[in-house]
């Protein structure tokens, strides 16, 4: 792999982006369950979390990409369905028709739910709710960051630098976070979601088309090529859908 | 059953989207071994676009229906 291999390059920056937005959301949660009822509850839980989430990527994300065209193909189009959905998340809020992502918004829900008003900060010992909240977000966000990793393993045999990519993702928001102990509102993560839609449905597109023999022009250089086109396609959708939304319903 | 739930919502969101971009891709496959490689390239790529640009039509259609 060259250090300018551009399916290696897209696949560490889809990781990251990825993986940043997810870790983001889930550093929220951990963040007021540990100023609510106690920062070791909220540690022991997302670090349960990450530890089982690494397992599974472990026994899941193979080395080398998946031989045949077939799972080529199955991987192309499970990885079209995800990047896809994201990006039409990513458009409509971009053209303001769905609501924006509001860390803050969550922060102030999930500390209101859990400690109803009241600080528990100082508790000692283990509180089940508090290590169950922190466990399950940490794993249900980090969900999405398996199947990224995992998928661009197994379609573009790029574990390793999708892996890394998500890894730089999570030492970024600890350490933010470590250092802020608020949200990390100032993470523009819609903007960060929609270049994850156009680079999965980038790569999704490649591999479902690898599946079915199709022949993209310039080899490696069609996955690069196919980003920028899938940008100005949902750049174009934002703005017919900006229009649509000033206009008579 | 949240996290079946959560793996569910990681593919199926918008039920149009959903079974339109297997739908398309099958198709693609099925009708691959009468085109030219380039041919295959091009319909699929143009298929998918068409089907989000569709998924984003219904969003703003359902959006303004709210409001």
């Amino acid at each position: 792999m060259s250090p300018l291999d551009p399916h290696a390059l897209s696949a560490a920056t889809a990781a990251f982006l990825a993986s940043l937005v997810e870790f983001v959301e889930a550093l929220t949660v951990v963040l007021a369950v540990g100023a609510v009822r106690g920062w070791r509850n909220a540690l022991a839980g997302a670090g349960a979390a990450l530890l089982v989430l690494a397992s599974v990527l472990a026994l899941l994300g193979p080395a080398a990409p998946l031989p045949g065209r077939k799972l080529r193909f199955v991987v192309g189009v499970l990885t079209l369905m995800f990047g896809l959905r994201w990006l039409r998340k990513a458009v409509l809020r971009a053209a303001g028709h769905l609501p924006p992502h509001d860390e803050a918004a969550t922060y102030r829900g999930v500390r209101t739910r859990l400690g109803g008003g009241l600080r528990h900060a100082g508790r000692v010992g283990w509180d089940g709710v508090a290590l169950t909240t922190a466990f399950q977000v940490v794993l249900m966000e980090g969900v999405e960051v398996v199947f990224i990793v995992a998928a661009i393993g197994a379609g573009g045999g790029q574990t390793v630098p999708a892996a890394a990519g998500a890894g730089a993702a999570l030492a970024t928001v600890l350490l933010l976070g470590a250092a802020l102990h608020r949200p990390l509102t100032a993470i523009p993560e819609n903007a960060l979601k929609f270049a994850v839609g156009v680079l999965m449905t980038a790569f999704g597109t490649f591999w479902a088309g690898e599946g079915i023999g199709a022949a993209w022009p310039g080899r490696e250089w069609a996955l690069p090529a196919l980003t920028v086109i899938w940008a100005l396609c949902a750049l174009a959708l934002v703005r017919w859908a900006r229009r649509t939304a000033i206009g008579p319903a | 059953m949240k996290w079946l739930a959560k793996l569910w919502r990681l593919f199926v969101d918008e039920p149009l989207l959903a079974a339109a971009v297997p739908a398309w891709c099958a198709l693609c496959a099925l009708a691959a071994p009468w085109l030219a490689a380039w041919v295959r390239a091009i319909l699929l790529f143009s298929g998918l676009a068409a089907v989000l640009a569709a998924s984003v039509m219904r969003g703003v259609r359902a959006a303004r229906a709210k409001m």
